[in-house]
């Protein structure tokens, strides 16, 4: 039977990456195999996700890099031949995967956000290019066929109890021509983007930190976490990058995404395709960004977002 | 593209350090750096924010998602660099000038190795379609209040 593998380089995003391998299992009669590390989770967690088959590898000393792990990774693909290898797309995975993909000398689909099976025409995967302007839609002509799943791109359901499968261990890495010397924490990330309901970005169109302040005021009624486009964190410097939206930035999906001074480009647009509902406020009525949201309002938001604190605080007392 | 390159850079060049992009801004697939380093047999450090030369290794930090890695590496490498790695100067005239003076290598695509068969095939291209109301508010009191009416009953806000 053709395998699927499934690999992450943490325990969330393998969760995602195992129950996509197990719902294309399931169409294209594959079993489905978890590479775990095996610091992340119990091999239990993997078979509760859906994975026949545990193949573990054991933690790395600290000098070696998570990508030590691709001669072992190719010398058991060349072994076990799966039909398709799905790896969580991080920096480590990207890197992984392509390297993976070289020594396989397989064809490979960078960033998947939607794949389809058929019988007669086998995978198709969709991935996103020219900077969020078009969706490119391929198929891999070698064995096995592969790709990168960014996080969240794929929904995760709740594990089956009680699942159980072989446990197989790899060979430990062999220390390869790059080391680690040191491992240093990025500044603190605050609040959580990924998980907020409500979502209020600011864009160039802000002029000075005072307007940050107001922006800061609305998210406060509103419950909301604060977000930028990648001018403010660049140019202005006001905010951190972990908070930045689009392509190079995080993807997000609240029930309310509202954009002051956000004029709308793509590499933005692309990481808030999946809000729910979607509010503008710009002064410039061209603002590509009014084509892409559900509410628009035209005008100043030194005027408006007083008005709509204002408005939200009495709605909320009513 | 990292199997052209790898036949070029290996038949025709010596090296000690090969830098790429992070990706291309058409596809950013980026694949052609960790590719072009196992075609050619030597180490790769992708998303690299920082790099010093310490005699024949390199000292580079890689930017990831939850920390920075600081790793070393012995020459011959290849790196794959984040756009935060510097701010690239506007060149001067002096430059310029200099520039024009430096050999260009052409090669013609005859003198290419032979182009390896494609190992992933683009079936459909699409422009991106987000669909949404494209309603549009004025800025005045009342529109506000009717704005947060329809946040409201759409439950958007509480």
């Amino acid at each position: 039977m053709a395998g699927i593998w499934a690999w992450a380089e943490t325990w969330e995003l393998l969760q995602e990456v195992l129950r996509l391998g197990k719902s294309l299992g399931e169409q294209m009669g594959a079993s489905l195999t978890a590479i775990l590390s095996e610091q992340l989770v119990a091999a239990e967690g993997c078979f509760a996700q859906g994975a026949d088959r545990v193949l573990r590898l054991p933690a790395l000393p600290p000098e070696l890099p998570m990508e030590a792990i691709v001669p072992v990774l190719a010398g058991q693909a060349q072994q076990d031949c799966p039909e398709l290898v799905l790896i969580g797309s991080t920096q480590r995975g990207r890197e992984i995967a392509a390297r993976l993909a070289g020594q396989l000398q397989a064809g490979m689909v960078s960033d998947c956000i939607a794949v389809r099976f058929d019988r007669a025409q086998g995978l198709e995967m969709d991935r996103v290019m020219y900077g969020g302007r078009a969706v490119q839609t391929v198929r891999c002509l070698t064995r096995p066929q592969m790709a990168t799943i960014p996080a969240r791109a794929f929904p995760v359901s709740p594990p089956a109890a009680g699942s159980s499968g072989e446990i197989v261990d790899l060979p430990a890495p062999e220390a390869g021509k790059v080391a680690v010397v040191a491992r240093k924490p990025k500044a603190a990330i605050s609040g959580n983007l990924l998980e907020a309901r409500t979502v209020v970005c600011v864009g160039r169109g802000l002029e000075t930190e005072a307007d940050l302040a107001l922006a800061r005021e609305l998210a406060a009624v509103l419950g909301a976490e604060i977000a930028c486009t990648r001018p403010v964190v660049e140019e202005y410097h006001w905010l951190p990058e972990h908070l930045c939206i689009g392509l190079s930035g995080q993807q997000v999906n609240p029930n309310l995404y509202l954009g002051v001074g956000v004029s709308g480009q793509v590499q933005h647009v692309v990481g808030i395709k999946d809000a729910e509902i979607i509010c503008a406020i710009n002064r410039d009525e061209q603002a590509p960004i009014f084509k892409v949201a559900d509410y628009g309002v035209v005008g100043d938001f030194r005027e408006v977002l007083p008005r709509l604190i204002e408005e939200l605080k009495q709605a909320g007392s009513r | 593209m990292a199997g052209l390159l790898g036949s070029v850079i290996a038949s025709r060049l010596e090296y000690d350090l090969i830098l790429c992009g992070d990706g291309s801004s058409d596809r950013y697939s980026q694949q052609v750096g960790p590719r072009l380093a196992e075609k050619l047999g030597i180490p790769v450090v992708t998303a690299v924010v920082g790099l010093e030369l310490e005699s024949d290794r390199i000292i580079a930090e890689r930017k990831l998602e939850t920390n920075l890695e600081v790793v070393a590496v012995k020459l011959p490498a290849l790196l794959t660099v984040l756009p935060d790695l510097n701010t690239p100067r506007i060149p001067g005239l002096r430059d310029t000038l200099d520039a024009a003076k430096k050999p260009v290598v052409t090669i013609a695509a005859a003198e290419l190795p032979p182009v390896a068969a494609a190992l992933i095939e683009t079936v459909a291209l699409q422009g991106l379609v987000l669909e949404r109301n494209c309603v549009q508010f004025g800025a005045d009191a009342n529109a506000i209040r009717q704005l947060v009416e329809t946040l409201r009953k759409s439950g958007a806000v509480g």
